[in-house]
């Protein structure tokens, strides 16, 4: 099908999806400032040291949004394999000293001059595209082992590996799971997930259980009170936290936690600033957002023009909210404490760009839907108020 | 390759949507939970771990001079603490800070690996170390800040705290007066060790926001709370007069060579004591410094024998008890007077016959003996007491001392009635000298000696006042101004301290020279040179007593003593506003014929115009490293009109120094503060 076979299609975009995205952006702007402005302060003397940068971000993600949104989505199909090829050398150049810098430990960041790049933000992207491309391709092979289960096995696992190994055990985790739903989602056999998902489960846990790192982190979720001094510190003071703000929060800028009491409190654990100050009514603001967000999403992945569009929507809306859901339960102490940023909110350029491609990518489909040409005399005014 | 999605995929997808919705949800149930119905717990456990009760220790007071000038204040410093059960690497800790806080590393490492709860690990940082110390935990927060955010680091275990620390703006200023503190704030000694209780301020506890490193998030108050300030205590010294006395008495004690001295101005009519000096002198700041004799205040805590001027008391006795008229004439002995066949008593010169003021007048120790004899014994102690010797004044000053007076009813031999009569055999502190001078300056009420005026409280307001306290009559009126009268005339001809009255005024005084007691015998070498006395002699306002102690060269109270009681009485009495009476028109220049009168006039004019000539610079100053204040002094005086610029120190100038200038020319100065 050529692109923009409906002259309207252009001019045609999920506003709604536009919208909420660009809210979440706002407001991530925000509590980036409010959260971090007493750190920001004290260790680089410049209360809107993050906030300037955050803001840079956000005008680099709004072009890359623009950019996405203007790609044919279709072409992606071309370029899928060298964009993987090349998110896995930005993955491996991590490890490399001199590029990769170290911070806390992790090899997560690129250094490319005055920018760090996260390449994993990045990969997620290139593993999404790789999985649309390929689930489309092979719709009715998929129920085929050594078609449609073991080579998406073994890409995403590379990068899941190398993801973890940085360690970024939250992102890994969540795009393990992205993937397992998206195979479950192309028809792969329940079977083979199940038991592609016991070994994962296995695997996870014997490296939980031989770094005792991670084993601290598990014990620290399961009773944060318990260990509030030492490995339950920062879920101890993320909860105290949230608990804080009550239903209507503890106001704007009245957050007690950033005063260095919860750690990354202006990236991981920004939503328990938020909560703090706007109380469960914020929180619902930002639900509602995101609940918009996947609504939508869904939506565009049934609507879409063609199945690569379909799988590429659904992985998409699945990279922003599933991540969102994940941290969400982790700041509230659903899920064990990981290091996962919150998309749109956290700070980070690299997830914020990414996740604003993402957006722009979304909205590209949603301008390709097909939908029936301009009747009002055939249809009736119910159906359109559909 | 489009395939549109089957109805499984499409079934699925909305299956995928329904999941995400329903973690959401789920996520905003939790939210729910934690805010709604665990909210309230969960923040007063916040509370708990946010807000501290933290102690503000309490600010000293200030003491002030009458006119308000402090003396002692408390300024903010900041202290180095430490809570070593918390500090998990004290070895590293004590590496990294001992060079900045300059402690021994050893030291240092077993202060923090103590274990104890809290530490003080430096007192009182100076400016340069705090600022060591600041820059340090800077850049440990940037180091740790990256490498791991998990809960509270070593480095926020050993903190600043401010405190107040005593500081005496005037240095040795009347040191031994104020007394001084301790490191806690405690007072020590003189007026801080007697109104600890007013000064010491009110410690409250308030309920802070603190942060995570323990930290109060309202750190920096510019002035101290109000509420936690002591009270001011306001002296009646007068710092000026102190000054005066300090320096006249250093400069007399240096001339003599004099082992100290001792210097005491005090208003006789309110018993107020207006200066209080002492040589050698203590600066409080550096207590620690003095020997504990220095620290004193001796002239209450020091009794001595008052020597030849204890006959102006034995007199005013004779006289109020109308023992003896002022005409009675007594024989003196020729300077030789054999009580027994053991005994005598000596005069310097021989004299014949003296009446009452010539005995005070030339001080005859004989005469004063058969004066304190025609008293009686009896008498002439009831009068010693009520003067205020061998007991205390009731001054509010810690460790006075009473002083002895010998029960002279009970004295055995003669000699020790006699020897009474010209200041042997007791002691008194200056202090009970001075305010039994002050007595007859009085109209004969001895007041009680004020040293505090008032205690305000931190906003000024005043919460007790001590007013002027007659103690009792000791003279009648008109005795103590026949003892005015002939206490003059020790100032003028024939007297022991010729020329002792500040120029413009007339003095009533009187000289001593004790003997000083070494071991139980009197000493041939060492004397206190003594002399006390009051301007003006008609109306006293000022009554000053003056001791130096082993001066060497000369040793009467008329030489050592006499021109210091004049120094001081001149300046003191011009800052009191009590000017000289304005000499009196010349009257033989009157007399002169016209044109010579007219002659002084261009003279008059002249003067000034003499004067001004010497003040203008004709070439430029060096003002580099003044104050705005100093070269605009220095420029005005000149007459040379100036640019400033900035502010701060002088850094640059134009023209430079070394220029020609004249009056009227413009120069340009560049400040720059040195921060």
């Amino acid at each position: 099908m050529p692109p923009r076979s409906d002259p309207d299609a252009a001019s045609f975009q999920d506003n709604v999806l536009l919208v909420s995205a660009l809210a979440l952006m706002s407001l991530g702007l925000t509590m980036v400032f409010i959260s971090s402005h007493v750190m920001a302060q004290s260790q680089y003397h410049d209360p809107y040291f993050f906030t300037k940068r955050q803001a840079l971000y956000a005008l680099a993600g709004l072009a890359a949004m623009f950019a996405t949104r203007l790609i044919d989505y279709r072409r992606y199909q071309a370029i899928v394999y060298p964009v993987l090829f090349l998110s896995l050398v930005t993955l491996l150049l991590v490890f490399v000293p001199g590029i990769g810098t170290k911070v806390r430990g992790a090899a997560r960041w690129l250094r490319l001059g005055p920018i760090t790049l996260q390449p994993s933000e990045f990969a997620k992207l290139a593993v999404v595209l790789f999985m649309a491309y390929s689930l489309a391709r092979k719709q009715d092979k998929m129920k085929y082992f050594s078609i449609g289960f073991m080579p998406h096995m073994v890409v995403t696992g590379i990068f899941i590996a190398l993801i973890a190994k940085e360690p970024d055990f939250g992102t890994a985790m969540t795009l393990a799971a992205l993937v397992f739903v998206m195979l479950l989602v192309g028809g792969v056999r329940l079977a083979y997930i199940m038991g592609a998902f016991f070994s994962v489960a296995g695997l996870a846990t014997m490296m939980v259980l031989r770094d005792p790192k991670k084993f601290n982190r598990i014990l620290s979720f399961l009773d944060p009170w318990k260990y509030g001094q030492d490995v339950g510190y920062q879920l101890k003071q993320s909860l105290l936290a949230i608990g804080s703000g009550g239903l209507f929060g503890l106001g704007p800028g009245q957050s007690r936690a950033k005063l260095f009491y919860l750690p990354d409190a202006h990236t991981d654990f920004i939503l328990a600033i938020f909560s703090e100050e706007l109380g469960f009514i914020g929180v619902l603001l930002i639900l509602a957002l995101f609940i918009i967000l996947v609504y939508r999403g869904i939506l565009l992945s049934l609507r879409a023009p063609d199945a690569f569009g379909s799988y590429l929507a659904l992985g998409l809306t699945l990279l922003i909210s599933l991540q969102a859901g994940i941290n969400m339960g982790v700041v509230t102490g659903l899920f064990p404490t990981k290091g996962l940023s919150l998309p749109f909110l956290s700070y980070g350029g690299s997830s914020l760009m990414a996740t604003l491609a993402a957006v722009g990518i979304l909205l590209n489909i949603s301008s390709q839907i097909k939908r029936p040409k301009i009747a009002p005399v055939q249809r009736p005014g119910i159906a359109a108020a559909k | 390759m489009s395939y549109i999605i089957n109805k499984w995929v499409r079934l699925r997808i909305i299956l995928v949507g329904l999941g995400l919705g329903l973690l959401l949800l789920m996520v905003g149930g939790r939210f729910f939970q934690l805010q709604v119905i665990l909210g309230p717990e969960l923040r007063e456990q916040a509370n708990r771990e946010v807000q501290k009760l933290c102690p503000v220790l309490p600010v000293r007071g200030h003491i002030l001079d009458r006119r308000g000038t402090e003396l002692a204040i408390s300024t903010r410093v900041y202290s180095v603490v430490a809570h070593p059960r918390k500090i998990t690497d004290p070895a590293r800790l004590s590496q990294e800070l001992a060079p900045i806080l300059g402690i021994n590393p050893g030291e240092l490492k077993s202060l923090l690996g103590s274990g104890e709860t809290f530490v003080w690990v430096k007192r009182h940082l100076t400016p340069e170390k705090e600022e060591a110390f600041r820059t340090w935990q800077e850049s440990k927060d940037k180091q740790t800040r990256a490498a791991d955010g998990d809960g509270r680091r070593d480095e926020d275990w050993i903190y600043l705290l401010p405190e107040a620390k005593r500081y005496y703006p005037q240095q040795a200023l009347a040191g031994h007066v104020l007394g001084f503190c301790n490191i806690d704030g405690k007072g020590l000694e003189g007026l801080e060790f007697q109104f600890e209780d007013e000064l010491y301020g009110k410690p409250k506890k308030v309920q802070m926001m603190v942060d995570a490193r323990g930290r109060c998030v309202v750190t920096e108050e510019k002035a101290w709370d109000p509420e936690v300030m002591g009270h001011n205590v306001v002296l009646t010294l007068d710092r000026t007069i102190q000054y005066i006395a300090e320096k006249e008495l250093m400069r007399g004690v240096e001339k003599w060579k004099a082992a100290g001295g001792l210097v005491m101005a005090v208003r006789p009519q309110t018993g107020e004591i207006l200066a209080m000096a002492q040589v050698p002198t203590m600066d409080p700041n550096r207590f620690a410094f003095y020997p504990e004799e220095v620290r004193r205040n001796r002239l209450l805590t020091h009794a001595m024998e008052p020597g030849s001027s204890f006959k102006i008391f034995v007199a005013a006795a004779a006289l109020d008890a109308q023992a003896v008229r002022p005409t009675d004439q007594f024989h003196c002995e020729n300077g030789v007077w054999h009580l027994t066949a053991k005994e005598v008593i000596h005069d310097v010169h021989s004299y014949g016959s003296l009446t009452v003021q010539g005995i005070i007048q030339k001080s005859s120790n004989i005469g004063a003996a058969k004066l304190a004899n025609k008293v009686g014994s009896a008498r002439l102690h009831d009068y010693l007491k009520a003067f205020g010797f061998g007991s205390r004044t009731g001054i509010q000053f810690p460790g006075e001392n009473a002083g002895l007076l010998k029960n002279l009813r009970l004295a055995r031999s003669p000699l020790d009635r006699a020897t009474c009569a010209f200041g042997q055999g007791v002691s008194v502190t200056p202090l009970q000298l001075t305010m039994a001078l002050a007595a007859m300056g009085n109209e004969g009420v001895l007041m009680e000696p004020r040293l505090v005026k008032r205690i305000e409280n931190a906003k000024g307001e005043t919460v007790e006042e001590f007013r002027p306290r007659p103690l009792r009559r000791v003279l009648s009126v008109s005795t103590a101004r026949q003892m005015l009268a002939i206490m003059e005339t020790v100032t003028q001809q024939g007297g022991t301290a010729v020329g002792a009255a500040p120029p413009g005024f007339t003095a009533a005084g009187k000289t001593g020279t004790a003997q000083k007691l070494v071991g139980r015998a009197y000493s041939h070498s060492k004397f206190n040179a003594v002399f006390i006395g009051m301007v003006p002699a008609d109306n006293p306002v000022l009554a000053i007593s003056v001791i130096v102690d082993e001066p060497k060269g000369a040793i009467y109270g008329g030489v050592v003593a006499a021109p210091i009681f004049k120094e001081v009485a001149a300046q003191a009495l011009r800052v009191m506003g009590y000017y000289p009476p304005t000499p009196n028109v010349p009257v033989l220049a009157s007399l002169l014929p016209a044109a010579a009168h007219a002659q002084s006039k261009p003279e008059i004019k002249e003067t000034p115009s003499l004067a001004a000539a010497e003040g203008p610079l004709t070439i430029m100053p060096d003002l580099q490293g003044k104050t705005i204040r100093q070269v605009l002094d220095v420029l005005h005086r000149a007459g040379i009109r100036c640019r400033l610029e900035g502010s701060g120190l002088a850094v640059s100038q134009e023209p430079a120094p070394g220029t020609p200038i004249n009056p009227g020319d413009i120069c340009s100065v560049k400040f720059q503060s040195r921060l």
